[in-house]
């Protein structure tokens, strides 16, 4: 089906090459999992198989890529080409219509299909995702895990003789993921062709036929999912995460830090709520009520599925939201239906998208925003913004525009733009999503040195459970706008009820590869 | 059973129609009585629409904004005599500044233009506010489709309605952002809202160059070049209601715009004939 010799593949003001002189075969009706750190070439892989490289963005391209027998570059579009359906890494900027209905009309549509194959189209392809007559529902009113299922049925329904599916868990919980993984099966029991990019090997592995490893742009291994156990090192060396990290007692269980001991006697609390409530609208989504304390120096880990308001409670903590009832208070502040002037000097925020958080024209310029914003005085500026710009390796970078920088880079510094100046208390939403296990490590081993270093209490919501498990201390879920755990992260680890509330999926254990998963052919579900 | 709401009456098509007729109409209309009369018959349909309150409290801002403007600056400049004084305000004989500025009035003449001006742009903003508030971008483009606009085109008209909310939203939380990070905002201080939305602009247009990137390859692998290229737009066929109104309303535009040029050329003497008396009068009336 597929066929590549010799690509390579370079974009302009690039150094590297995205691809390096790759060479790959994907039979008609196999299921194949392309893996390998971020910047590995996956998505260069997906693109120019999908023949939607751009001539205008491109340095160099040689080689030969053909997909059914048709030059890649020229199968959009062309009659008789075989169709390429591509699923894109967030969902959100995938869709085009406003209602379910619409958004998978429009490639039939295209394809200039009767109104009543239209109609069939559509009904069909949402009945195979597990949106069966939601035809006429607003894309708006899903979730990001429905979103990334409406998304699918709006492939599906133009019947693609190849998929292409790009990080397809990284934007979903737990219960998306497992029934992205149904999805999947009944994918591949259709025989159906499917290559699937993604750094989640544990989870996507078991339902492949082979697995190939992309590094830096060039095919560093491929297997048959069969043999995978066998090559260990192989994942650690390019930092993706192997089917999993036991702990030392070889139960599955993720490594649990123990580094915090709260000092006795304990300090006063960072953050204080008493029946701390939120809700949108008269009749919209409702937090709380919320009890809790954190106090300097904790670690918590915020959990729960899509939609159970781990943002809302990050947004009240950060004064962007107002409490509608309860009491919050902030470094021994209260805060009301104004939230304090001067608390903006103890909170920290970095919010989903750090790109967003990025304002100014250089590195250096961001970093010294908060502490000038902050009224500090010329000197203090100076020296916070400097030690930021060391501390996070920035300073190499300082005269850049942010916007010139790498995923990675731009995510350190809108961390430490947010906290240059100091802070005692630093709220993070999702710092792991679309972050390889190499990224998502350092980034939350930067966080917990944080909260040594200057006993700031770090608190971040993932659906990364293995990442956290070495980044927290604490763990707290919200589920439905309820807190419904607030304890050791090691007691939530041991608690499979209580981490199916919080709509995570403890990885398989080495399983990919393994026979007896192959016969199973599934992800355990917690 | 309740209604359907006006807005949902007719197609996408029968709406862009009547949007454009109506961009001409008001253009010929020279009666402020027949104006405003027209821009009520307009807000009816939209509050019969059930758009919401917040919908509707952005059409009330939209809409003082609009004529206070409108009205102030025209009575303010308007340099064409004869004209009425309202009010003076800096009178020339004032010391420093009446010299300086000639003398500053507002004319009742000026308050009159810029009442009509306001009119007509209320007009089409009423008339597009509820087009767009009462269309899905997807419906939107099968009706500009069916008027035989370029698919291309009418793709990205609609794609960008589609994410017009989503960059507001984001220039939401690029302001918010600036705010944990001790940004001040505050009512005394209106320049530094301006600098914040100025702020906005480059992490808003990075963003929003990769949604569209991603945007285009995802609607190329659906097949986008094959409807682009084909002659023909496939849409769903359109009701009677929406036949009628592309009929009939750019059949009465061209009406209005004949009976305007003939009223001119029977002002100007180019052309005059007895048996057309009852358009002038009507013309005279109404435009």
């Amino acid at each position: 089906m597929v066929g590549i010799e010799g690509l390579t593949v370079s974009y302009r003001g690039s150094e590297q090459p995205a691809l390096r002189d790759l060479s790959l075969r994907i039979e008609r009706g196999s299921f194949v999992l392309a893996t390998g750190p971020t910047g590995c070439g996956k998505t260069t892989l997906v693109r120019t198989l999908a023949g939607l490289l751009r001539r205008e963005h491109l340095a160099e391209m040689a080689g030969t890529v053909s997909v059914g027998g048709f030059p890649a570059a020229e199968i959009q579009g062309r009659p008789g080409a075989p169709r390429v359906g591509v699923l894109f890494q967030n969902p959100d900027d995938q869709l085009i219509g406003h209602t379910c209905g619409e958004e998978v009309a429009f490639g039939l549509e295209n394809i200039g299909s009767s109104p009543q194959a239209v109609a069939d189209g559509v009904s069909t392809a949402l009945e195979m995702v597990g949106l069966a007559g939601m035809e006429d529902v607003p894309v708006a009113n899903l979730s990001g895990g429905r979103k990334q299922h409406l998304a699918t049925a709006a492939l599906l329904a133009l019947n693609p003789d190849l998929l292409l599916l790009d990080e397809p868990t990284s934007n979903i919980d737990g219960p998306g993921v497992a029934r992205l993984l149904g999805l999947l099966r009944a994918l591949r029991a259709q025989r159906r062709t499917v290559l699937v990019c993604s750094h989640d090997v544990a989870e996507l592995a078991p339902l492949c036929d082979r697995v190939i490893v992309l590094n830096e742009g060039e095919l560093l291994a491929e297997a048959e999912t069969s043999r995978l156990h066998d090559q260990p090192a192989l994942f650690d060396a390019v930092g993706i995460g192997r089917p999993w990290v036991g702990s030392s007692t070889g139960r599955g269980r993720p490594v649990v830090s123990s580094s915090y001991s709260p000092p006795s006697p304990p300090p006063p609390p960072v953050v204080a709520a008493r029946g701390l409530a939120y809700r949108y609208g008269r009749d919209g989504f409702a937090l709380g009520p919320l009890s809790f304390e954190v106090r300097p120096g904790e670690r918590l880990a915020l959990f729960g599925p899509n939609g159970g308001g781990k943002t809302t409670l990050l947004s009240l903590l950060a004064g962007i939201l107002k409490p509608a009832a309860g009491e919050l208070g902030i470094d021994g502040r209260r805060v009301g239906r104004r939230f304090p002037a001067g608390l903006a000097a103890a909170v920290a925020y970095v919010a989903q998208n750090p790109d967003l958080m990025l304002h100014r024209s250089t590195v250096a310029g961001e970093v010294a925003a908060r502490p000038r914003y902050l009224r500090l005085g010329p000197r203090l500026v100076e020296s916070e913004a400097r030690a930021a710009l060391d501390h996070y390796r920035l300073d190499a970078l300082s005269r850049r525009h942010p916007f010139a920088l790498s995923q990675g880079q731009r995510q350190r510094l809108a961390l430490a733009a947010a906290v240059a100046g100091g802070a005692k208390l630093l709220l993070v939403d999702e710092p792991t999503t679309g972050q390889d296990r190499l990224q998502a490590g350092e980034l939350l081993d930067r966080l917990s040195q944080l909260a040594r270093d200057a006993a700031a209490a770090v608190f971040f919501s993932t659906h990364n459970l293995e990442a956290a498990a070495g980044a927290a201390d604490r763990a707290l879920v919200l589920a439905d706008g309820r807190l419904r755990f607030d304890g050791p992260m090691a007691e939530l680890l041991g608690d499979r009820e209580l981490l199916r509330l919080a709509g995570l999926r403890v990885p398989r254990r080495a399983a990919a590869g393994r026979s007896r998963a192959r016969r199973a052919g599934v992800g355990e579900v917690v | 059973m309740r209604a359907p709401a006006a807005g949902r009456l007719l197609g996408a098509r029968a709406k862009i129609v009547l949007l454009a007729c109506l961009s001409v109409a008001v253009l010929l209309v020279d009666s402020i009585t027949v104006l405003a009369a027209l821009d009520l018959a307009l807000l009816a349909v939209f509050a019969s629409a059930r758009l919401g309150w917040k919908r509707f409290a952005i059409l009330v801002l939209f809409t003082a904004a609009t004529v206070w403007g409108f009205v102030l600056t025209q009575s303010l400049f308007y340099p064409y005599r004869p004209r009425t004084l309202l009010l003076e305000l800096i009178p020339p004989g004032a010391p420093v500044l009446g010299p300086l500025t000639g003398g500053v009035a507002l004319y009742w003449e000026g308050a009159l233009y810029g009442m009509l001006q306001s009119l007509r742009f209320l007009a089409l903003l009423v008339l597009g506010l509820t087009v767009v508030w009462t269309t899905s971008p997807q419906r939107l483009l099968l009706g500009l489709r069916r008027l035989r606009l370029p698919y291309r085109l009418a793709f990205m008209l609609a794609a960008a309605l589609r994410f017009l909310p989503a960059i507001a939203e984001e220039a939401r939380t690029v302001v918010t952002a600036m705010r944990v990070r001790g940004y001040r905002l505050r009512p005394t201080r209106p320049w530094r809202y301006l600098a914040a939305l100025g702020h906005c602009l480059a992490p808003i247009l990075f963003r929003n160059i990769r949604r569209a990137t991603m945007l285009a390859d995802s609607v190329e692998s659906r097949s986008f070049a094959a409807a682009a290229s084909a002659a023909t737009a496939g849409a769903a066929p359109s009701g009677v209601a929406d036949r009628l109104v592309c009929l009939v309303v750019p059949a009465a535009t061209l009406l209005l715009v004949g009976a305007k040029l003939l009223h001119l050329a029977a002002l100007s003497g180019l052309f005059y004939s007895d048996a057309l008396a009852w358009l002038y009068g009507l013309a005279d009336a109404i435009l």
